[in-house]
């Protein structure tokens, strides 16, 4: 229930300024409140701010800008990962800042994110509402195997388990989850608890419709969701 | 008979039929409507303003000049007089009406308002509409033709068939009457302004007359019921689809990253499959596919086995089914002992046995390697294939239809027997010595290979029900 109440206010919260799309920190929230695993955040407004989350998080971040301006942010320069210490850390949340002032208004600047960085295999899960099978799950291996290959499985939800185990085993690129390489296995399992619970939880968050979280890191321990975007 | 509890068995099996539209006159559509029902069992009662008798049955002025009871009105009217006709049709307190006239939401705004009236109507009534712009309807288990084309089956059978077009439908069910489909119910949708595909397959799924399910489909209305509905009957009895024609989907807007991937069939595809449908992509792989569920077992496994004349055939086969995800696997050395006893020493036993054309031998050869493959824990699947001379040797193909069916009774694991079949036109109708047996004959090589890849799957799919 808390997933639900969650989304509901963030949705109202959405159209009241006109949006149709839902800001990664929302969507993260949103998750959270279905126990679904997402990277550590902080929205920070000042280099000090950002220093003190940092102190809690831990090196290395990322730093990602918060604005209802900006939907894709790396198009236009608002992501920058893998910065190492306090120093890196003031020089890019500032000049982040600075590319943000040249092009957009500060009207629908909320911050700029310090995020914990995580690494894995890079998948993608993504939701779409048709409209007359309804919600739909789709997931794929992230990068060039979505983008170039397309590469995805899909089901209608909701989903066990078992079944978002099979979706994995439909792709080309499971083996890269599965120790390729020399590479450790992923949590698959744990991949497959949070396909499950996004295709459960559809059933309370009608609304949504169409979800991408991209990318969803997957290493041996858990899969974190590191960014997304829900339309509604 | 099934009992008398679901509205569609009054479609199916109606006590009484009223005609609405009926006709004398030859050539005029009631004519062969009428000329059709009038081969039924049950009352038939032509409605026709205009006449007094036709073809030697009284015709009424109305629907509510009938003083019985009607189960079924059958509309062949221009639509401008449907609503006023069903009208009647709802006072007088009948079940279904089968609307055939064309000219409602399929023509636009206006069509759609008369069809929306024409279904108010209805409703308020309790009166269930099968269509608009509907050809009829058949149950050819009970001689019931409420068609116009006189193609009727003559024999009972066990397959179901529903489909929104009328022409390409009947072209199916004709044609697969020609390749030796026994249909039992057959439907054509239409407009689907009220009844819609899942409550015909919930049907169809309870139907004891019903084995294997066929449906030929440009839309879906109910997308969600159609799914659960599907899913339920598909693990009782096999369901086989084309859906034919792109979606409304295809004008969705694709914002996300989600939605640019995923193209418009996106969404059809991954129905079918997770409801266990068989997905075929043209006619005539539905009436191939049909034809083996119907007739066949299904395969354990997705193994062939194959026995040839031609190496060279064998070897394309091979191909085709590797490539649809079949195997073809060297068989046991014990089998291959047992059949290199059997052909020359330059034929091969290891899968395809290519026996080489041996005809002195060909019976005996045929009948001991298709043992072997009942016995070979290397084959699920047998593919004897017969081309050009054999095909013209109807004792030969005789001698091999009674070795398959002996086999079928005497082995316990039931493995399913397709027939590659290539002959000249002179010797096409020998392939009738098979299918008359229920063994199915496919033209060439490619069709056995997507036959077997697509019930392959259906059956696995069924397997992991299980698990």
């Amino acid at each position: 229930m808390r997933g639900e109440e969650k989304a509901k206010r963030i949705f109202s919260g959405a159209r009241e300024e006109n949006r149709s799309y839902v800001l990664e920190y929302e969507v993260k929230e949103i998750l959270k409140g279905y126990e679904i695993d997402v990277t550590k955040e902080v929205i920070c407004k000042t280099t000090d701010e950002a220093l003190q989350a940092a102190s809690s998080i831990g090196y290395p971040l990322v730093l990602k800008i918060v604005s209802t301006e900006v939907v894709h942010k790396s198009d236009s320069g608002g992501v920058k990962v893998g910065i190492k210490n306090e120093n890196e850390l003031k020089d890019e949340f500032n000049k982040m800042l600075n590319r943000y002032n040249e092009k957009y208004s500060s009207k629908g600047l909320k911050g700029i994110s310090v995020q914990e960085m995580v690494s894995g295999e890079e998948v993608i899960i993504g939701v779409l509402n048709d409209k007359q099978f309804g919600h739909m799950m789709m997931v794929g291996m992230g990068g060039i195997f979505v983008e170039i290959f397309k590469d995805v499985a899909y089901r209608l939800a909701p989903i066990e388990e078992d079944e978002a185990m099979e979706m994995l085993k439909e792709l080309k690129a499971y083996k890269l989850l599965t120790g390729y390489r020399g590479r450790k296995p992923a949590n698959v399992e744990a991949l497959c608890k949070t396909i499950s619970k996004i295709s459960k939880a559809l059933d309370e968050i009608p609304e949504v419709k169409e979800m991408d979280l991209n990318p969803v890191f997957v290493n041996d321990q858990r899969a974190v969701v590191a960014d997304g975007r829900i339309f509604i | 008979m099934t009992t008398k509890s679901h509205f569609l068995d009054y479609l199916f099996n109606p006590k009484s039929i009223a005609l609405v539209g009926a006709s004398g006159k030859e050539g005029k559509i009631g004519y062969f409507y009428l000329k059709n029902l009038l081969e039924y069992k049950g009352k038939i009662f032509p409605v026709n303003p205009k006449e007094e008798e036709v073809l030697g049955t009284k015709c009424y002025k109305s629907v509510s000049e009938i003083d019985e009871e009607i189960d079924l009105a059958v509309l062949v009217i221009a639509s401008k007089f449907v609503v006023d006709v069903i009208k009647e049709c709802a006072e007088k307190k009948v079940k279904v009406a089968v609307v055939t006239s064309a000219g409602f939401s399929e023509t636009g705004e206006e069509g759609k308002k008369l069809e929306e009236e024409m279904l108010s109507i209805a409703r308020k009534a309790g009166m269930r509409i099968v269509g608009p712009n509907c050809f009829g309807i058949r149950n050819c288990n009970a001689s019931l033709n409420a068609t116009f084309s006189f193609e009727a089956s003559k024999e009972p059978g066990t397959i179901s068939f529903l489909t929104q077009s009328g022409g390409g439908g009947e072209v199916i069910y004709i044609q697969g009457m020609d390749e030796g489909l026994k249909f039992s119910k057959f439907m054509v949708c239409g407009n689907k302004s009220d009844l819609d595909d899942y409550e015909v397959i919930d049907y169809f799924g309870n139907d004891p007359e019903t084995n294997v399910i066929c449906l030929f489909l440009e839309s879906i209305k109910e997308g969600r019921k159609f799914y659960e509905s599907a899913k339920k009957v598909s693990s009782k009895k096999p369901i086989v689809v084309c859906k034919v024609g792109r979606t409304e989907g295809a004008a969705r807007a694709a914002s996300s990253h989600t939605a640019a991937i995923a193209g418009n069939t996106v969404a059809f595809d991954t129905a079918f499959k997770q409801a266990g449908l068989i997905q075929t992509r043209n006619a005539q792989e539905l009436i191939d596919v049909v034809k083996a569920v119907d007739w066949q077992p299904l395969p354990r496994g997705n193994k062939l086995g194959i026995i040839t004349a031609s190496g060279g055939l064998g070897v394309e086969l091979t191909d085709l089914a590797e490539e649809s995800g079949l195997e073809v696997p060297e068989l046991e050395p014990e089998i291959q002992e047992r059949i290199k006893a059997l052909i020359p020493p330059f034929a091969s036993a290891r899968n395809p046995v290519d026996m080489t054309p041996i005809w002195g031998q060909f019976s005996e050869v045929m009948k001991k390697t298709i043992e072997a493959f009942y016995e070979s824990n290397k084959v699920d699947i047998i593919v004897p294939i017969i081309v050009l001379r054999a095909t013209r040797m109807t004792d030969l193909l005789e001698s091999v239809r009674d070795s398959i069916l002996e086999c079928q009774n005497k082995y316990e694991a039931k493995k399913p027997v397709y027939i590659c079949w290539i002959s000249l036109k002179d010797s096409i109708q020998n392939k009738q010595i098979f299918e008359n047996a229920k063994i199915p004959c496919y033209e060439w090589t490619g069709r056995i290979a997507r036959t077997s890849a697509l019930v392959r799957e259906y059956a696995s799919y069924l397997e992991k029900l299980k698990n």
